[in-house]
């Protein structure tokens, strides 16, 4: 699959190794609400960064691409958190210094994009906004199933007395697992899929 | 408590109670995919934590002593990355030889990405107000020991998983990510170690 930079390596293919960029709000994201806010976050961060250097591709040289796409992820990052602060300052309070830093690094891995050679900036952005479609879904995906089996809640709204909470989950420890988990049900969906579409 | 008790107990809180990949979830390029080889991960963990280093005494200066005075706050997370790039750009400039990160030139795109988290984690949790320049700079140095500790733990879960016989579906990260989890299992033991000290 294009992108796969883990099966380029030799290793297992992995459709979905990109939300690793995402990883660091595992931390912090506990809630249906914060998960929302850190992917809608990311979201904005890749597409800016995107837009941008597909606006300025043409001026920038080619040696100074990377680095400046960087840059102009980190301004994203930036701006990412200041406006969540604005629009949603509980959540904001609560990813603290993780929102930028699971803003960049999903910012980031949208460069990929625009450094082919056959480069179209249409295209280029669809695939940043899948991209950071997926990370909005996964962050959220996460951020539920979290606060539902960690709390025992979904969105603030109790799922009822009889319901004893996994602690663990609400945890780091019970993040990786959970984020573990939910790749390798996409990756079984994933083959499925392919088999299914070898098959027929 | 003297200097000295308190320097040694923010240590073991950076290293085991606080540690920057299983507490923090930062860093998780280095972590779960390595370097391949072992002693490849082994240069490579030590120069990201060298960078993390490098960058937090630098990013704490440049915010307690430049931004915070001019009131620029809101700009550190984008000077913040500036000086973990060329932290970076120093790092493997002097470890030009070993190239840990497998690099084509020094501060290329995939050896920003790949230290990313890990050192700007360490700059931006090192500007909160709870810190002061000393400990805001210590914390990234002790946290890099930390991280490093945590890639060569990986790194050793890798080559175990690698010699198993691991599901279709499990195989690459999903293996990686459960794994870290249950070594964050037993990091959280020591959680309440060092608690009034904690980064």
């Amino acid at each position: 699959m294009r992108n796969d930079a883990n099966a380029a390596r030799g290793g297992a293919p992995e459709p979905f190794g990109y939300l690793l960029a995402a990883l660091p709000a595992l931390a912090v994201v506990t809630a249906g609400a914060t998960g929302l806010a850190a992917g809608a976050a990311a979201l904005f961060a890749l597409i800016l960064a995107g837009l941008i250097l597909s606006a300025l591709r043409g001026l920038i040289r080619p040696e100074a691409r990377a680095f400046s796409f960087a840059l102009l992820a980190a301004v994203a990052a930036s701006m990412a958190d200041m406006l969540l602060l604005l629009i949603a300052p509980k959540p904001s309070a609560a990813l603290g210094p993780y929102l930028p830093l699971a803003a960049l690094g999903c910012a980031l891995t949208g460069y990929r994009e625009f450094e082919a050679p056959d480069f179209k900036a249409g295209r280029a952005l669809l695939l940043t906004l899948r991209r950071g479609a997926g990370f909005l879904i996964a962050l959220t995906l996460i951020g539920c199933l979290r606060e539902a089996l960690g709390s025992g809640a979904l969105f603030g709204l109790q799922l009822g007395d009889a319901f004893q909470p996994m602690r663990l989950i609400a945890l780091t420890p019970g993040g990786f697992i959970l984020a573990g988990t939910l790749l390798a049900v996409a990756q079984w969906i994933a083959s499925k899929r392919a088999k299914g579409g070898e098959g027929a | 408590m003297s200097d000295a008790a308190k320097a040694l107990l923010f240590l073991v809180s950076c290293v085991l109670t606080d540690n920057f990949f299983f507490t923090r979830a930062l860093g998780e390029r280095a972590a779960l995919r390595g370097a391949g080889e072992m002693s490849a991960t082994v240069v490579m963990g030590g120069a990201v934590a060298l960078v993390m280093a490098v960058s937090s005494v630098a990013a704490s200066a440049l915010y307690r002593f430049a931004l915070v005075p001019l009131r620029l706050e809101y700009l550190y997370t984008v000077l913040a990355f500036g000086v973990v790039a060329g932290a970076l750009f120093l790092v493997l400039n002097a470890l030009k030889r070993k190239n840990p990160l497998n690099l084509e030139r020094p501060a290329a795109l995939h050896g920003l990405i790949a230290v990313s988290s890990a050192a700007l984690g360490a700059a931006l949790i090192g500007a909160g107000a709870e810190y002061d320049f000393l400990y805001g700079a210590l914390g990234g140095v002790f946290g890099g020991l930390g991280f490093w500790l945590a890639v060569v733990l990986m790194a050793g879960v890798r080559e175990r998983v690698a010699l198993s016989d691991v599901p279709e579906s499990l195989k690459g990260l999903p293996i990686s990510l459960i794994s870290a989890g249950l070594i964050a299992l037993a990091f959280l033991g020591f959680s309440g170690f060092a608690r009034s000290l904690a980064w």
